[in-house]
Protein backbone atom coordinates (compact mmCIF):
# COMPACT_ATOMS: atom_id res chain seq x y z
CA UNK A 1 0.00 0.00 0.00
CA UNK A 2 1.09 3.32 -1.05
CA UNK A 3 2.44 6.72 1.21
CA UNK A 4 -0.29 8.40 -0.74
CA UNK A 5 -2.88 5.98 0.66
CA UNK A 6 -1.72 5.70 4.00
CA UNK A 7 -1.74 9.70 4.24
CA UNK A 8 -5.50 9.64 2.66
CA UNK A 9 -6.20 7.32 5.22
CA UNK A 10 -5.18 9.24 7.81
CA UNK A 11 -6.28 13.06 6.84
CA UNK A 12 -10.09 10.79 6.29
CA UNK A 13 -9.60 9.49 9.75
CA UNK A 14 -8.41 13.15 11.05
CA UNK A 15 -11.81 14.31 9.52
CA UNK A 16 -14.18 11.71 11.01
CA UNK A 17 -13.48 11.15 14.23
CA UNK A 18 -15.47 14.08 15.81
CA UNK A 19 -17.79 11.35 14.65
CA UNK A 20 -19.14 9.65 17.88
CA UNK A 21 -20.16 6.36 15.30
CA UNK A 22 -16.85 6.35 13.99
CA UNK A 23 -14.97 2.93 14.93
CA UNK A 24 -11.81 2.89 12.88
CA UNK A 25 -10.70 3.67 9.55
CA UNK A 26 -8.18 1.58 7.57
CA UNK A 27 -6.65 0.72 3.88
CA UNK A 28 -6.67 -2.26 1.96
CA UNK A 29 -8.19 -3.72 -1.54
CA UNK A 30 -11.71 -2.46 -2.67
CA UNK A 31 -12.84 -4.60 -5.30
CA UNK A 32 -9.32 -5.53 -5.61
CA UNK A 33 -8.02 -1.80 -6.16
CA UNK A 34 -6.34 0.03 -2.82
CA UNK A 35 -8.65 1.70 -1.22
CA UNK A 36 -9.41 3.27 2.25
CA UNK A 37 -12.73 1.19 5.01
CA UNK A 38 -14.07 3.45 7.19
CA UNK A 39 -15.49 0.96 10.21
CA UNK A 40 -19.06 2.43 11.70
CA UNK A 41 -20.86 1.42 14.30
CA UNK A 42 -24.03 2.13 12.41
CA UNK A 43 -24.68 2.55 8.79
CA UNK A 44 -27.88 4.38 8.22
CA UNK A 45 -28.41 7.59 5.75
CA UNK A 46 -27.20 10.16 8.23
CA UNK A 47 -23.75 8.28 8.46
CA UNK A 48 -23.52 7.59 4.81
CA UNK A 49 -24.40 11.39 4.04
CA UNK A 50 -20.81 12.27 5.98
CA UNK A 51 -18.47 9.47 4.35
CA UNK A 52 -17.25 10.62 1.07
CA UNK A 53 -17.38 8.07 -2.00
CA UNK A 54 -13.79 8.53 -3.05
CA UNK A 55 -10.84 10.53 -0.73
CA UNK A 56 -8.06 12.20 -2.32
CA UNK A 57 -8.72 9.96 -5.40
CA UNK A 58 -8.73 6.78 -3.35
CA UNK A 59 -12.36 4.63 -3.54
CA UNK A 60 -14.22 4.24 0.20
CA UNK A 61 -15.95 1.70 2.01
CA UNK A 62 -17.78 2.12 4.52
CA UNK A 63 -18.73 -1.42 6.95
CA UNK A 64 -20.58 -1.37 9.80
CA UNK A 65 -18.70 -2.66 12.69
CA UNK A 66 -20.62 -3.98 15.89
CA UNK A 67 -18.13 -3.05 19.44
CA UNK A 68 -14.92 -5.22 19.34
CA UNK A 69 -14.31 -6.70 22.60
CA UNK A 70 -10.78 -8.40 23.82
CA UNK A 71 -12.23 -11.29 25.44
CA UNK B 1 -21.61 -20.91 23.58
CA UNK B 2 -20.00 -23.78 25.22
CA UNK B 3 -16.20 -23.95 25.00
CA UNK B 4 -14.52 -26.63 22.63
CA UNK B 5 -12.07 -28.57 23.37
CA UNK B 6 -9.97 -30.48 21.50
CA UNK B 7 -7.71 -33.52 21.75
CA UNK B 8 -5.32 -35.19 19.13
CA UNK B 9 -3.37 -38.44 20.04
CA UNK B 10 -4.86 -37.71 23.46
CA UNK B 11 -3.30 -35.11 23.91
CA UNK B 12 -4.43 -31.08 24.74
CA UNK B 13 -4.54 -29.70 20.94
CA UNK B 14 -3.98 -25.89 20.05
CA UNK B 15 -7.65 -24.27 20.04
CA UNK B 16 -9.05 -25.52 22.99
CA UNK B 17 -10.65 -23.52 26.16
CA UNK B 18 -7.72 -22.32 28.56
CA UNK B 19 -8.02 -19.97 31.02
CA UNK B 20 -5.75 -19.58 34.49
CA UNK B 21 -6.80 -21.49 37.40
CA UNK B 22 -9.30 -19.33 39.57
CA UNK B 23 -10.57 -17.14 36.73
CA UNK B 24 -13.92 -17.54 35.96
CA UNK B 25 -13.03 -16.61 31.62
CA UNK B 26 -12.07 -18.75 28.78
CA UNK B 27 -9.45 -17.71 25.89
CA UNK B 28 -7.98 -19.85 23.39
CA UNK B 29 -4.61 -22.22 23.55
CA UNK B 30 -3.22 -20.48 20.61
CA UNK B 31 -0.34 -22.24 19.67
CA UNK B 32 3.06 -23.87 20.82
CA UNK B 33 6.14 -22.37 20.41
CA UNK B 34 9.72 -22.73 21.17
CA UNK B 35 11.93 -20.00 23.16
CA UNK B 36 15.75 -21.08 23.65
CA UNK B 37 14.73 -24.88 23.14
CA UNK B 38 11.85 -24.75 25.92
CA UNK B 39 8.36 -25.89 24.80
CA UNK B 40 5.82 -23.08 25.06
CA UNK B 41 2.19 -22.34 24.30
CA UNK B 42 0.93 -18.76 22.89
CA UNK B 43 -2.51 -17.29 23.60
CA UNK B 44 -3.21 -12.98 24.81
CA UNK B 45 -2.26 -11.36 27.57
CA UNK B 46 -6.11 -11.25 28.70
CA UNK B 47 -5.89 -14.96 28.67
CA UNK B 48 -3.03 -16.22 29.96
CA UNK B 49 -2.64 -13.57 32.56
CA UNK B 50 -5.81 -11.37 33.19
CA UNK B 51 -4.47 -8.32 31.76
CA UNK B 52 -0.74 -8.04 33.77
CA UNK B 53 -2.33 -9.61 36.70
CA UNK B 54 -1.81 -13.33 36.91
CA UNK B 55 1.42 -14.35 38.79
CA UNK B 56 4.14 -16.34 37.04
CA UNK B 57 3.54 -19.92 37.24
CA UNK B 58 0.22 -19.81 38.27
CA UNK B 59 -1.37 -22.60 36.35
CA UNK B 60 -3.79 -22.47 32.98
CA UNK B 61 -6.38 -25.56 32.69
CA UNK B 62 -7.80 -26.60 29.71
CA UNK B 63 -10.86 -26.17 29.23
CA UNK B 64 -11.19 -23.49 31.13
CA UNK B 65 -12.68 -24.04 34.61
CA UNK B 66 -16.05 -21.87 33.46
CA UNK B 67 -16.09 -24.38 30.37
CA UNK B 68 -16.26 -27.58 31.90
CA UNK B 69 -18.97 -29.92 31.56
CA UNK B 70 -20.12 -33.29 32.20
CA UNK B 71 -19.31 -34.44 28.26
CA UNK B 72 -15.98 -33.52 28.41
CA UNK B 73 -12.68 -33.89 30.16
CA UNK B 74 -12.17 -32.70 33.43
CA UNK B 75 -9.80 -29.09 33.18
CA UNK B 76 -6.29 -30.21 33.43
CA UNK B 77 -2.65 -28.46 33.96
CA UNK B 78 -2.05 -27.52 29.85
CA UNK B 79 1.09 -24.68 30.88
CA UNK B 80 1.82 -22.50 34.02
CA UNK B 81 1.95 -18.86 33.10
CA UNK B 82 5.53 -17.71 32.48
CA UNK B 83 5.52 -13.95 30.86
CA UNK B 84 3.89 -11.55 29.00
CA UNK B 85 4.22 -8.38 26.46
CA UNK B 86 2.54 -5.77 29.25
CA UNK B 87 -0.57 -4.11 28.30
CA UNK B 88 -0.37 -0.29 29.70
CA UNK B 89 -3.31 2.00 29.45
CA UNK B 90 -3.08 5.53 28.30
CA UNK B 91 -3.37 7.86 25.53
CA UNK B 92 -1.18 7.78 22.72
CA UNK B 93 0.61 11.17 23.36
CA UNK B 94 1.41 10.16 26.65
CA UNK B 95 1.79 6.08 26.55
CA UNK B 96 3.46 4.37 24.08
CA UNK B 97 1.21 2.41 22.00
CA UNK B 98 0.53 -1.42 22.38
CA UNK B 99 2.05 -3.73 19.54
CA UNK B 100 0.15 -7.23 20.71
CA UNK B 101 -1.61 -8.85 23.07
CA UNK B 102 0.34 -11.81 24.01
CA UNK B 103 1.68 -14.09 26.64
CA UNK B 104 3.74 -17.20 27.08
CA UNK B 105 3.19 -20.10 29.46
CA UNK B 106 5.91 -23.31 30.45
CA UNK B 107 4.82 -26.74 29.23
CA UNK B 108 5.64 -28.79 32.24
CA UNK B 109 4.80 -31.84 30.04
CA UNK B 110 5.39 -32.02 26.84
CA UNK B 111 3.74 -35.25 26.14
CA UNK B 112 0.27 -33.47 27.37
CA UNK B 113 -0.07 -31.20 24.18
CA UNK B 114 0.02 -31.45 20.66
CA UNK B 115 0.93 -28.80 17.70
CA UNK B 116 -2.48 -29.80 15.58
CA UNK B 117 -5.01 -27.43 15.17
CA UNK B 118 -8.80 -27.77 16.24
CA UNK B 119 -10.50 -31.76 15.69
CA UNK B 120 -9.08 -34.67 13.52
CA UNK B 121 -11.39 -34.53 10.97
CA UNK B 122 -10.47 -30.88 9.71
CA UNK B 123 -8.05 -29.39 11.43
CA UNK B 124 -4.51 -28.78 10.78
CA UNK B 125 -0.93 -28.66 11.60
CA UNK B 126 0.69 -25.11 13.13
CA UNK B 127 2.33 -23.86 10.57
CA UNK B 128 5.78 -22.76 11.50
CA UNK B 129 6.48 -20.46 8.60
CA UNK B 130 5.18 -16.87 8.90
CA UNK B 131 3.52 -14.38 6.71
CA UNK B 132 3.04 -10.58 6.54
CA UNK B 133 -1.10 -9.80 6.62
CA UNK B 134 -1.70 -8.72 3.04
CA UNK B 135 -4.99 -7.26 2.20
CA UNK B 136 -6.98 -9.89 0.24
CA UNK B 137 -5.27 -12.88 2.25
CA UNK B 138 -7.42 -15.73 2.83
CA UNK B 139 -7.20 -17.49 6.52
CA UNK B 140 -8.62 -19.46 9.01
CA UNK B 141 -8.32 -19.82 12.95
CA UNK B 142 -9.77 -22.86 15.28
CA UNK B 143 -10.96 -20.87 18.41
CA UNK B 144 -12.34 -21.99 21.57
CA UNK B 145 -16.09 -20.65 20.79
CA UNK B 146 -16.47 -20.72 17.51
CA UNK B 147 -14.35 -23.66 16.17
CA UNK B 148 -12.87 -23.25 12.77
CA UNK B 149 -13.68 -20.24 10.65
CA UNK B 150 -12.41 -18.73 7.93
CA UNK B 151 -12.51 -15.28 6.48
CA UNK B 152 -10.28 -12.60 4.75
CA UNK B 153 -7.78 -9.73 5.61
CA UNK B 154 -9.95 -6.78 5.02
CA UNK B 155 -7.56 -3.87 6.02
CA UNK B 156 -4.94 -2.13 8.59
CA UNK B 157 -5.88 0.15 11.12
CA UNK B 158 -4.17 3.39 10.02
CA UNK B 159 -4.78 5.39 13.51
CA UNK B 160 -4.00 4.19 16.95
CA UNK B 161 -7.26 2.21 18.13
CA UNK B 162 -8.40 1.99 21.40
CA UNK B 163 -9.85 -1.15 23.03
CA UNK B 164 -11.84 -1.67 26.16
CA UNK B 165 -10.82 -3.69 28.81
CA UNK B 166 -12.13 -5.37 32.02
CA UNK B 167 -11.43 -7.98 34.02
CA UNK B 168 -11.11 -8.13 38.02
CA UNK B 169 -8.13 -6.19 38.28
CA UNK B 170 -7.77 -3.97 34.99
CA UNK B 171 -10.45 -1.99 33.20
CA UNK B 172 -9.07 0.66 31.14
CA UNK B 173 -8.52 1.52 27.16
CA UNK B 174 -5.57 0.39 25.52
CA UNK B 175 -4.47 1.94 22.12
CA UNK B 176 -3.19 -0.22 19.80
CA UNK B 177 -1.17 0.23 16.44
CA UNK B 178 -0.82 -1.92 13.43
CA UNK B 179 -4.04 -4.02 14.28
CA UNK B 180 -5.64 -5.74 11.21
CA UNK B 181 -9.06 -6.53 10.35
CA UNK B 182 -10.50 -10.01 9.49
CA UNK B 183 -13.73 -10.21 7.59
CA UNK B 184 -16.04 -13.09 8.02
CA UNK B 185 -17.25 -14.38 4.35
CA UNK B 186 -20.89 -12.80 4.06
CA UNK B 187 -23.35 -14.31 7.04
CA UNK B 188 -20.50 -16.23 8.57
CA UNK B 189 -18.67 -15.47 12.13
CA UNK B 190 -14.87 -15.10 12.20
CA UNK B 191 -14.83 -15.11 16.02
CA UNK B 192 -16.73 -14.31 19.40
CA UNK B 193 -15.89 -13.42 22.32
CA UNK B 194 -13.74 -16.90 23.96
CA UNK B 195 -12.01 -17.21 20.63
CA UNK B 196 -9.21 -14.27 21.88
CA UNK B 197 -5.46 -16.12 21.67
CA UNK B 198 -6.69 -18.13 18.65
CA UNK B 199 -3.77 -18.20 15.81
CA UNK B 200 -4.71 -16.75 12.51
CA UNK B 201 -2.90 -19.14 9.28
CA UNK B 202 -3.32 -18.59 5.60
CA UNK B 203 -6.24 -20.68 3.96
CA UNK B 204 -4.07 -23.29 2.56
CA UNK B 205 -2.20 -23.86 6.20
CA UNK B 206 1.60 -23.39 5.29
CA UNK B 207 2.35 -19.72 7.19
CA UNK B 208 0.61 -18.15 10.04
CA UNK B 209 -0.77 -14.57 9.81
CA UNK B 210 -1.51 -13.30 13.11
CA UNK B 211 -2.41 -13.75 16.65
CA UNK B 212 -6.39 -13.28 17.52
CA UNK B 213 -6.71 -10.44 20.09
CA UNK B 214 -10.33 -9.24 19.57
CA UNK B 215 -13.86 -9.99 18.34
CA UNK B 216 -16.43 -7.75 17.55
CA UNK B 217 -19.68 -8.52 19.54
CA UNK B 218 -21.61 -10.17 16.38
CA UNK B 219 -18.51 -11.96 15.58
CA UNK B 220 -18.24 -10.62 12.00
CA UNK B 221 -14.97 -8.79 12.38
CA UNK B 222 -11.52 -10.51 13.77
CA UNK B 223 -8.63 -8.11 15.45
CA UNK B 224 -5.28 -9.10 15.09
CA UNK B 225 -1.97 -8.49 15.51
CA UNK B 226 0.53 -9.59 12.77
CA UNK B 227 2.31 -13.13 14.49
CA UNK B 228 5.99 -12.22 13.32
CA UNK B 229 5.34 -9.04 16.06
CA UNK B 230 3.87 -11.37 18.51
CA UNK B 231 6.87 -13.89 18.08
CA UNK B 232 9.40 -10.91 18.14
CA UNK B 233 8.18 -9.49 21.19
CA UNK B 234 8.53 -12.63 23.24
CA UNK B 235 11.18 -14.25 21.45
CA UNK B 236 9.88 -17.23 20.35
CA UNK B 237 9.54 -19.61 17.71
CA UNK B 238 6.21 -21.78 16.43
CA UNK B 239 6.12 -25.28 16.63
CA UNK B 240 4.46 -27.74 14.72
CA UNK B 241 4.86 -31.40 13.98
CA UNK B 242 4.35 -31.72 17.87
CA UNK B 243 2.21 -34.94 18.88
CA UNK B 244 0.22 -34.64 15.65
Amino acid sequence: MSAELQQASQSLHAELERFPWLRAVGIGLVDGSAGIFVYVSRNNKEVRQQIPEQWEGFPVTARKMSQPIPR
Amino acid sequence: MSGNVYERNGRIACGSSCAPAGENYAGTFGALVHREGELMTLSNNHVFAACNHVPVGQPILAPSAADARPDIPAPRELCRHAGIVELRSGTPTLVPLARCDAAVASVPDENLVSSWQGDDHSGYDTPVATVTPISGLRVKKVGRTTGLTAGIVESRMTAPMPLPYKTRNFAATVWFTDIWVIQADAGNLFALPGDSGSLVVTEDGNAAVGLLFAASSKGETGLITPITTVLQELNLNLTGNHGI
